[in-house]
């Protein structure tokens, strides 16, 4: 029994290692005095200034933020109106659309990416901002859906009739009784959603133009030319970022589901 | 004892403000179903309904599950659209007026508490709903909370309120917009025996402390008895009679009503001849008798059913000799059954249909004893003679 559990914790120490020394590393190295990723020669901040002083860098983490804000925003609003769509009316093909909203969330970014640019091109939308939210938007929106669906599973019915009964009109009664009971559910996509258009490459590199180079696009190009400990420093924060927004995503998803449960049980 | 009388006071603003709010002319019903139809698809779920509620009054829809009670309070609440007939509410057609449009309030089943609002902003949504100011809402919320004895839980969340508490709330969500009627959807039935009969008693004393009229849709015959001034009993889609509860139990209008309000004999019996106010029929045995004609009027040779109460069937050992008066039956006893006040008496009659009599546990018969033969006795006055229910 002992010798069991010895091994699989150290197993579980392994892929722990597999799995996270990597980032470790990059961190790590991103604190190096040494241009090299090699040798550590001491410690510094200096990389961390550096980002600042990198006008392409920098501008490069504004597009990032700017098109996750808007991805965000524009998912939220379509991933709860389709929630709701679904979940309320029933018309002929509910279910195959239902099913072909999961599609973008599966088929492979690269086929995604060619298939938006060949689009982009049928349609003369010159590629930039516009291009990369409405590709990013694609496979944002679904995660919002599913979570809303989700929540949405676990609603009364006469809660809406309630809120009718009491004077408020179907819009009244969705602004005051259904958003509310959603937010959870729609901060949680909104939180995913902008994880992902935050972290999006393949997608983003067929889809933006020169101008509108986002901050994993920029990693890519420069890594190609060689290390340089500014993205190390860069990639530290960024990690960090989506780190902090995958944890809150899911203390949210948890609080979520045990509101749930709790009102199942009353 | 200074709170009591605070609360009286209190009790008395809202009353008057009830009065004030709510002037509607005594004579029109709150609420009139004529000719109301609901179809869903092929399937009649309420058909040709026609009655009114007084205002003021404690009334409930009575019927087993599937009846279309609930479907007619949603049609009364506005939740369903009529298929053809009209809804009036004080006088005016509201078939075609969405829910938040009209002046009845709905106490759902399992309450529909918003479970983001805690109890007051519960209560406050109708009014906020209306855009009453804000310190008049407070007011109104505070003396709602007093009348269901819930003013120290108004920050609350309803998952921190237990099956009672969440009751209540819902009744002052309800009763604060000052609604024409108040329609309850089975409010009890979530509630254990214990907290259901509390509650009855605790709407009957709401209801008579604010004078709203009140819609209570239930199952249970025993809590629309308790509970009403006048019940309508529904069965598959129709309404089979409206009336008050002693008006129920004694003359029930079809068998169906018989049968479903408190135990009820029902006794084949041919009609022998019609003479107005008094119809005569043989009973099973070839007794013949004259028995008060009811709602239903029958020619010679027509085939009808008495309905006796269990209470007012007498058991003899011998037949007595003013037969011609009474209705008397001859009956095998096939079970005796000890029930504290009565002695429950199970009999079949020659033809073997079942009979109950409910014996006085006091005045126990000379003879009786399982397996003995003896006399069903009735006065042919308890008698209603009723139509064969229908495809029999």
């Amino acid at each position: 029994m002992k010798r069991v559990n010895t091994m699989l914790g150290a197993w579980t120490a392994a892929m722990m290692v597999f799995l996270y020394l990597p980032i470790a590393i990059l961190i790590g190295f991103s604190f190096n005095t040494s241009r090299l990723n090699i040798v550590w020669q001491g410690f510094t901040l200096d990389w961390y200034a550096a980002i600042w002083r990198d006008a392409v860098l920098v501008k490069s983490l504004e597009n990032s933020l700017y098109i996750a804000s808007v991805t965000t925003v524009i998912s939220v609003v379509l991933g709860t109106a389709g929630a709701w769509l679904l979940y309320r009316y029933r018309f002929p093909g509910a279910r195959l659309w239902q099913t072909l909203i999961f599609v973008p969330m599966l088929v492979p970014e690269v086929i995604m990416g060619v298939s938006l640019l060949i689009f982009f091109v049928v349609v003369h939308l010159e590629l930039g901002f516009t291009s990369i939210i409405i590709s990013h938007v694609t496979f944002c929106f679904p995660f919002v859906l599913v979570a809303v669906q989700a929540r949405l599973a676990g609603l009364d019915p006469a809660l809406e009739e309630a809120a009718m009964d009491l004077g408020a009109t179907p819009a009244g009664a969705f602004r005051r009784v259904l958003v509310p009971y959603l937010m959870p559910s729609i901060i949680a996509g909104a939180l995913m959603a902008f994880t992902l258009s935050l972290d999006e490459l393949i997608v983003t590199y067929f889809t933006a133009s020169a101008g509108t180079r986002t901050l994993p696009l920029e990693i890519f190009g420069r890594v190609k030319k060689g290390l340089d400990p500014t993205l190390n420093a860069i990639s530290t924060v960024f990690i960090l970022f989506t780190a902090v927004l995958v944890v809150a995503t899911e203390f949210l998803k948890r609080r979520n589901a045990s509101l749930v449960s709790r009102q199942q049980q009353s | 004892m200074r709170l009591a009388g605070n609360r009286r006071r209190r009790g008395e603003t809202l009353l008057s403000n009830l009065a004030t709010m709510h002037k509607g002319d005594p004579r029109i019903p709150v609420i009139s179903v004529e000719n109301v139809h609901k179809r869903f698809g092929s399937f009649v779920a309420v058909e040709c309904a026609n009655f009114e509620i007084r205002r003021g009054e404690f009334f409930s829809m009575l019927g087993p599950s599937g009846c279309g009670k609930t479907t007619m309070l949603r049609m009364i609440a506005g939740f369903e659209e009529v298929s053809s007939g009209c809804i009036r509410l004080d006088g005016v057609d509201v078939s075609a007026v969405p829910p938040y449009r009209r002046n009845v309030n709905t106490v759902f089943q399992q309450y529909a508490l918003f479970p983001h609002l805690n109890v007051f902003d519960n209560v406050a949504f109708g009014p906020r709903s209306k855009g009453i100011a804000e310190d008049e809402v407070k007011r109104r919320i505070g003396e709602m909370l007093e009348v269901v004895r819930l003013q120290d839980y108004s920050l609350r969340r309803p998952d921190q309120l237990s099956g009672g508490q969440r009751q209540r709330v819902a009744l002052a969500r309800a009763l604060v917009n000052f609604p024409s009627a108040l329609l309850l959807d089975e409010p009890l039935s979530a509630l254990d025996l214990k907290l259901r009969q509390a509650m009855q008693l605790e709407l009957k004393r709401i209801q008579r402390e604010i004078g709203i009229t009140f819609v209570f849709v239930t199952h249970d015959q025993e809590e629309a008895l308790t509970m009403s001034d006048r019940t309508a009993v529904m069965s598959e889609g129709r309404v089979e009679q409206v009336g008050t509860p002693e008006e129920i139990y004694h003359s029930p209008a079809t068998v169906f009503v018989a049968g479903f309000i408190g135990t009820a004999n029902l006794i084949p019996v041919s009609v022998v001849r019609n003479a107005g106010a008094l119809s005569e029929v043989e009973l099973v045995g070839g007794q013949h008798s004259e028995v008060p004609t009811g709602p239903a009027i029958f020619s010679p040779g027509d085939r009808a059913v008495v309905m006796v109460r269990p209470e007012r069937v007498k058991l003899t050992a011998q037949r007595p000799d003013n037969s011609g008066r009474w209705c008397t039956v001859p009956v095998t006893v096939t079970e005796i059954i000890f029930q504290g006040p009565v002695l429950r008496c199970l009999l079949r009659d020659t033809a073997g249909d079942e009979l109950t009599a409910h014996i006085d546990g006091a005045e126990r018969p000379h003879g009786l004893t399982h397996g003995a033969q003896m006399w069903a006795v009735w006065d042919p006055a308890a008698v209603r003679l009723l139509p064969p229910r229908a495809g029999n």
